[in-house]
């Protein structure tokens, strides 16, 4: 008998005796009956609280608090103008929505183990290469995070993995990088332990101070959150089989005309190293490690093979009339160079932006050089020594004790044997653009699949100018072929087709595939935003851009020492600026140094928010800058684009474009408020008298719009794409 | 321009994004439907691609994304159509009316101002760049399956826009004069 049912036993038998008890009352004995009554319900409603589960609950009032806080942000939210109403809500949408990968769950096809301390775990290969690779710490064994074992690599930058994992006897396959072959060793079981609760990392060179790692730089800081590591990965494609190919429409055909599924694809895919990332007294340092030897795996996967055609006049006309870009392309060239050489001596990678930021200021990069005076300064008797003077004076807005000075004089001695040619940079201009491609190829796939892009991986094949994605886990996660499946299509419209088409009845489509890669390829509207901030005349009016730069203005303050060099430099030193702090030379502060190295870093060659895809490119976030150009997609868009643009266009003259072409282009610049508005009204004016109009097959359609800044000349370009469909 | 349902669907289109613009530049933008019959329909997919890096048209499937879209970049819609209590006792279908209903309350709720009037059998679309007026209602078929033909008078100098001032100001006039405001009862219906 529960305690209830024995209590209420008891009060009916008190109840009992008290109704027989002629001494009480009638109005006690009442009151008496009624708290009785009152006790029997409290009892009952004790024993169902006591079957409420207190962790539901919790997790209830848990989600309920959430939820409170997420519509408190929507409040706030709606307050401001423009809105970020639409962004917000986008991040907090339910799976699948933003969690595709529920829905292509990879499974893998190979495994590795590892040896947790005397325990084995089971891991899939590909899993374990992401994110259990020697060095990178996770908290996925248990409450105490676990390290991978990696050795002491901070004299060289190099970790001798073979020596502490069990790695295959002989390799799996060879990867060439630059002129290096290296062979790829695939790891069998990985050595790993618990990190103790205290523990620390070293300021210069972010050695975790453990019984594995270590170093003597004696610069310690003692450490709560663990640093983020990523690795370095490198793909090779080993064989294929192709299935059926598609071709692209205008304008995107103009660049990537045909585009191939890959059934089967197997790639080899290698570790090379690793980037790990600290906070150190406030500001982030990331530093890179090689493997020796690079560990990997082989994939049996598929994939979509994209074939680009990038002109070989477009690559010499840009570079004889872009002198930014030319000289951007030899500062990329030289950053190269330095990594190479770096990782040759073994000079830690950390010091990397340093050095080059002493290159960039002695050899004048600042300024729109010739290669010539460029390779003179560099052959210069004074170079080596001038170098490192800057290097010193430089270190002082750096953390680190400063690199091995006989290293680096050995290391800039090799790099003035460097020649800069004509054939090196067109050949360097075109690896850029193909990489760029690559990165918006790799993000409108992962768009137009629905996946994250860690669904996705891609490869460069600079010898025949082709790219391709691939799903990255053995036996493919379905991304490529949706991609494929959304790729494009006609472009044409009729009344007779469409009824008779299944489309009526589809469901929901997502945007195509073309279409999404386009929209990569038009200008950064991040980029438009700072450089109309800081060097143009003229402001855009349009939302998005007004609220960019009203977060540019809210720093005017107390940036403005920043902001008053930045535009003193002018825009065609936009991207050295970036590189270290060769370009501080107004004060010596590190607060001052912080605050123009934010302003300075200004989307030339790419951001997160066009074609930056930091960890996921295969240079690695620490070299991403030196190897992608979104200036350089933009000159190649509009030298694709330039038989079809019309400046000064009229009604007749853009009929017959579109007649001949299918698409035109209409551009206009404006230098001020008052032109701009007059500008688009004419232009508004056009295309009015345009649109619904019979040309060639079909009729005219309003396509497409965007905007951009012209660096050379300060203006705001206006571009309205008309389409025959 | 003559306009038939070859292509009106797309002057549809391109008049919204246009406006859409407009309201992204912060500038005055509007749009008013008048169609005694409307219904919601999927828009063909080449007539929706819009590449752009200044305004967002995805995520548009039918003309009442696109309606919303506009809305949602603070332009003005005024919606004029015959209400749906007043077509019960017709020959209309009551499928068609429970689809008139639907879109007008999904359109009430994008924040379009919805009027009616019962004698409506004008159709027009009309915006600050241009109008469009024929015999197509703002429907499926009106805009694809039937037989249909109009003109679109854009607004740029010269004789167009005249006639489009004229469109406009009758829309106006109709709108605001000669119609009533949506009430609940127009969406009780008693088959």
């Amino acid at each position: 008998m529960s305690e209830p049912e024995q209590l209420k036993r008891i009060l009916d038998a008190l109840l009992q005796k008290v109704r027989l008890d002629q001494n009480v009352p009638t109005n006690v004995f009442s009151e008496l009956v009624m708290m009785k009554s009152k006790l029997e319900g409290a009892l009952t409603q004790l024993e169902k609280a006591k079957q409420i589960d207190v962790t539901q609950i919790k997790s209830k009032f848990e989600d309920a608090q959430r939820l409170q806080l997420m519509l408190e942000e929507i409040k706030r939210s709606e307050g401001k103008y423009p809105s970020y109403i639409d962004d917000f809500i986008q991040s907090i949408a339910n799976t699948p929505y933003t969690m595709p990968k529920t829905l292509y769950e990879p499974q893998g096809a190979q495994q590795i183990s590892i040896d947790v301390g005397g325990e084995i775990k089971t891991e899939r290969a590909e899993l374990a290469l992401a994110l259990l690779f020697p060095g990178s710490t996770t908290y996925r064994y248990g409450m105490f995070p676990v390290k991978v074992s990696l050795g002491r690599w901070y004299q060289s930058g190099r970790a001798r993995l073979s020596s502490i994992h069990v790695l295959s006897s002989e390799p799996e396959f060879q990867l060439t990088v630059g002129q290096r072959t290296y062979d790829v060793y695939r790891p069998l079981l990985l050595r790993a332990f618990r990190l103790r609760r205290h523990w620390a990392i070293c300021t210069s060179c972010l050695s975790l101070l453990d019984e594995d790692e270590t170093c003597a730089h004696r610069s310690i800081q003692p450490r709560v959150k663990l640093p983020s590591g990523y690795p370095i990965l490198r793909k090779l494609e080993l064989s294929r089989e192709a299935a059926t190919s598609k071709d692209l429409q205008k304008p995107m055909s103009l660049i990537i005309p045909r585009v191939t599924y890959l059934r089967q694809l197997r790639v080899g895919l290698a570790v090379m190293g690793f980037e790990r990332t600290a906070s150190v007294r406030g500001a982030s340092r990331t530093i890179m490690v090689n493997y020796d030897p690079p560990i990997g795996i082989r994939l049996m996967t598929s994939g979509l093979s994209f074939q680009t055609r990038i002109p070989e006049e477009f690559l010499k006309e840009t570079l004889q009339s872009n002198l930014m870009l030319r000289r951007d392309a030899m500062i990329q060239l030289l950053a190269n160079r330095l990594a190479d050489i770096m990782s040759e001596i073994g000079l830690p990678s950390y010091h990397h932006e340093l050095i080059l930021s002493s290159v960039v200021s002695i050899l004048h990069l600042n300024e729109l050089t010739n290669e010539q005076d460029v390779m003179q300064r560099l052959r210069d008797d004074d170079f080596v020594d001038q170098v490192m003077t800057a290097i010193h004076n430089e270190l002082d807005f750096y953390e680190s004790a400063g690199p091995d000075a006989a290293s680096v004089q050995n290391m800039l001695r090799m790099m003035q044997s460097f020649d800069i040619t004509e054939d090196r940079l067109i050949s360097k201009l075109r690896e850029t653009i193909l990489h760029s491609l690559a990165h918006v190829l790799l993000l409108s796939a992962a768009v137009t699949s629905g996946s994250q892009l860690d669904d996705l991986d891609y490869l460069v094949k600079e010898d025949n100018g082709e790219i391709v994605i691939f799903d990255s886990v053995s036996g493919g996660n379905g991304s490529s072929e949706t991609a494929f499946e959304f790729l494009s299509e006609t472009g044409t419209f009729s009344v007779e087709e469409y009824l008779q088409s299944e489309e009526r009845e589809e469901t929901y489509k997502p945007r195509n595939l073309d279409e999404t890669a386009f929209e990569f390829l038009l200008p950064c509207l991040n980029s438009v935003s700072d450089k109309v901030f800081l060097f143009s005349k003229v402001e855009p009016i349009e939302n998005e851009i007004k609220r960019k730069m009203g977060e540019l203005k809210d720093k005017e303050t107390t940036h403005q020492n920043a902001i008053r060099r930045i535009r003193e430099y002018g825009t065609t030193a936009i991207f050295p600026l970036s590189i270290g702090y060769h370009s501080m030379d107004y004060s010596k502060e590190h607060q001052e140094a912080d605050r123009f190295k934010e302003m300075a870093t200004i989307c030339i060659h790419g951001c997160p928010e066009c074609i930056s895809i930091g960890r996921k490119c295969q240079h690695g976030s620490f070299h991403e800058k030196y190897n992608i150009s979104k200036f350089a997609l933009d000159e190649l868009l509009n030298f694709v684009l330039r038989h079809v643009t019309l400046t000064q266009p009229f009604p007749d003259q853009a009929l017959k474009t579109l007649g001949e072409y299918g698409f035109t282009i209409l551009k206009g610049s404006c230098v001020d408020e008052h032109t701009c508005e007059e500008l688009v009204r004419n232009m508004n004016a056009l295309i009015l008298q345009i649109v619904g109009q019979e040309a060639g097959n079909g009729y005219v359609k309003f396509s497409g719009h965007w905007v951009n800044m012209n660096l050379a000349s300060g203006e705001i370009d206006y571009y309205y794409l008309l389409k025959v469909i | 321009m003559h306009v038939t349902q070859k292509n009106v669907a797309m002057i549809d289109v391109d008049l919204l994004v246009s406006e859409c613009i407009r309201a992204n530049r912060g500038e005055p933008a509007f749009a008013y439907f008048i169609s005694p019959f409307i219904a919601d329909f999927r828009i063909p997919s080449a007539l929706i691609r819009f590449a752009s890096n200044i305004i967002n048209v995805s995520d548009v499937e039918r003309i009442s994304d696109l309606i919303g879209l506009l809305t949602h970049y603070g332009g003005k819609v005024c919606v004029l159509s015959r209400s749906p209590s007043d077509l019960v006792d017709t020959a209309i279908s009551s499928s068609f009316i429970r689809r008139q209903t639907r879109i007008l309350l999904q359109l009430s709720q994008r924040k379009c101002e919805i009027r009616f009037n019962s004698k409506l059998h004008a159709k027009a679309t009309v915006t600050s760049q241009g109008a469009v007026s024929g015999s197509f209602n703002l429907t499926e078929s009106g805009r694809f399956f039937n037989l249909e033909e109009g003109h679109f008078f854009p607004n740029v100098e010269g004789n167009s826009k005249k006639q489009y001032l004229e469109k406009l100001a009758w829309a106006k006039d109709l709108f605001e004069n000669q119609s009533r405001p949506l009430t609940e009862s127009d969406f009780k219906m008693d088959f």
